[in-house]
């Protein structure tokens, strides 16, 4: 068992009054592959962004630890200092902006400052594993992107920022077969760099097929249904969520 | 030292008055001298016959520096040379400057005005240009004056045959701006272009009135503001495009896009397209703006605080305006001047 890192309990989140997470409990161990499964408004993104630390989303009960201290009393900007990070499913275009300052601006305030030539010299290297063009770095970030070109912008972010946890959410949603495996190479890197944990939020499976889940935990209605190894993944892939959703 | 209380930035026609849009009034000091005498410009006196124009804050801008003895000044220039002026007020300032571009000729202006932290008053630089067949003037203002310094940006100009006048303006600090600009367009393929820079925040205020008037055939506007808002910072932005009988052919286009920082601000927005011809196109994008939670959530996530987030999104706004100044020397200072704002943020 490795050293656990995240811990939520009983965690209730609310938007305005509908209440979506109705007491999850979630543990994620250093360097693990866990999988968040589950229909459509099962509460999956609504994790994601409560991790996060999005304003809307009002935790009403329960806590989350992060490296044993309480990620509820933390900022946004400081979670991620912290060492977590998500990709975000509609990734934002920021007009004005160009990518490079973007990532560079991040590294810099997570505490890894670089020269420019440093900075474009490790930003060359991420690009070729997301088989991206350097030029994207002038590029404004995200604004006239292609849906696959704005997914593996967030993964080369992941690259470049090294983070503890990664939550992944709906990385893989309405990416072309050929993109969905540059995105998974990407994530392997991310991997094989760091040895950081994954929080992958998906429908679909073709992003798992090269990463090794060590667990995969089904939402239903706000709350962790059912919880197995990666073979839960072919069962749902075959018989789909039907069978807990009458649980 | 007395005032006079006058109003400026009219939108023609009016609308409803409860929207507080169609006008603004201002006070202004009378007997205010002129303040860009020291300098070092190449002037002599402008007749002001020749220069009798419409401008953007309008007719009683106009009348009230008459009344107070500001005379034109016309500015020589030298070819394509950047034309620098850069002004630190020190009390109130009145002056008309005013710059032509002989037919084919190509004028670079810039202008850049600021006051100490210390200074109170009133500041109004009205800026007549005129532009003849085939010639071009580049003008780029930045406006950012000390707290206690009010200004008021006028600007009226007249394009020839095939003359183009282009206008990049960033407005950042002080207290309350007042910015008109009118562009006649009255030879046929006369074009203008401006784009405008702006962060207000802590109260601060912004009142435009932007007109492209086309008078001629083929004649091209485009008017794009692009900015920042927060902290109670209030902003309002009049765009006309007014097509005249006549003018076949012609385009004119508006766009804005701002972002609301946060939801303390006002920011208004009075798009206008007039039309008297037919075969012309016009378009607006204004719109009310765009909440910048989602951006903020998104640039906190990656580890950047929010007040830096802030600062990058405003000087995003302020450069995508001076990234379009056509003259790299005023584009390097303009640049230049943004990036000493945002140094230390």
């Amino acid at each position: 068992m490795s050293k656990q890192i995240l811990n939520i309990e009983k965690l209730c989140v609310s938007i305005g009054d509908k209440e979506i997470l109705k007491g999850l409990d979630l543990q994620i161990g250093e360097g693990e592959t866990h999988v968040i499964m589950g229909p459509n408004g099962a509460g999956k993104s609504t994790l994601g962004n409560t991790l996060m630390g999005k304003e809307e989303y009002e935790v009403t009960s329960g806590k989350i630890d992060f490296y044993g201290e309480d990620l509820l009393e933390m900022k946004t900007d400081e979670r991620a200092k912290k060492g977590l990070f998500m990709t975000f499913q509609n990734p934002i275009e920021v007009p004005g902006v160009r990518l490079s300052e973007f990532v560079r601006s991040s590294c810099e305030a997570l505490g890894n400052k670089m020269s420019l030539w440093n900075f474009k010299k490790a930003a060359a290297e991420q690009m070729k594993v997301l088989n991206m063009d350097t030029a994207y770095l002038d590029r404004e970030l995200n604004v006239g992107f292609s849906g696959g070109e704005k997914k593996k912008a967030e993964i080369f972010q992941l690259l470049m920022l090294k983070p503890k946890l990664a939550i992944l959410d709906e990385t893989d949603s309405g990416l072309d077969v050929d993109a969905v495996r540059t995105v998974s190479e990407g994530v392997k890197a991310y991997q094989e760099q760091t040895h950081g944990a994954l929080l992958i939020i998906t429908h679909s499976t073709k992003i798992l097929e090269s990463l090794d889940v060590d667990k995969v935990h089904v939402i239903y209605n706000g709350k962790v249904v059912a919880e197995g190894d990666a073979s839960l993944i072919d069962e749902i892939n075959e018989n789909g969520f039907e069978k807990y959703m009458k649980e | 030292m007395t005032a006079e209380k006058i109003k400026i930035n009219s939108l023609v026609p009016p609308t409803w008055n409860r929207l507080k849009v169609n006008d603004i009034t201002v006070e202004l000091p009378t007997g205010s001298s002129a303040g860009m005498t020291d300098q070092g410009l190449k002037t002599s006196e402008a007749k002001p016959a020749d220069w009798q124009m419409e401008t953007g804050c309008g007719a009683e801008l106009s009348a009230f520096l008459e009344k107070n003895g500001t005379t034109p000044v016309l500015v020589s220039n030298d070819g394509d040379k950047l034309v620098s002026i850069k002004k630190t007020y020190t009390e109130n300032a009145a002056d008309i400057l005013c710059f032509e571009a002989k037919e084919g000729q190509t004028v670079n202006i810039l202008t850049d005005v600021t006051s100490d932290e210390s200074t109170e008053g009133t500041a109004v630089l009205q800026v007549l240009l005129k532009a003849e067949k085939g010639a071009k003037i580049n003008l780029a203002q930045v406006v950012r004056p000390g707290k206690g310094m009010k200004v008021v940006n006028d600007i009226g100009s007249v394009a020839a045959e095939g003359a183009q006048i282009n206008i990049v303006q960033v407005f950042m600090d002080g207290s309350d701006i007042s910015a008109g600009c009118r562009t006649a367009l009255e030879g046929e393929e006369a074009s203008t272009e401006n784009h405008i820079g702006l962060v207000r925040t802590n109260g601060q205020t912004l009142d435009m009135n932007y007109v492209a008037k086309h008078l001629a055939k083929t004649t091209k506007a485009d008017i794009n503001v692009t900015g920042a808002l927060s902290k109670n910072a209030q902003k309002t932005f009049r765009g006309t495009i007014d097509f005249v009988k006549g003018c076949t052919g012609s385009d004119g286009r508006e766009s804005e896009n701002m972002l609301l920082l946060d939801d303390t601000i006002v920011n208004k927005t009075v798009p206008l397209i007039l039309c008297t011809e037919e075969t012309v196109a016009g378009s607006h994008g204004a719109t009310i703006g765009k909440p910048a939670e989602d951006i903020l959530f998104y640039m906190t996530s990656r580890g950047i605080p929010r007040e830096r987030a802030v600062a990058i999104l405003e000087r995003a706004s302020l450069e995508a305006a001076a990234n379009r100044i056509e003259d790299e020397e005023a584009k390097q200072q303009v640049l230049e001047i943004i990036a000493g704002k945002y140094a230390d943020e």
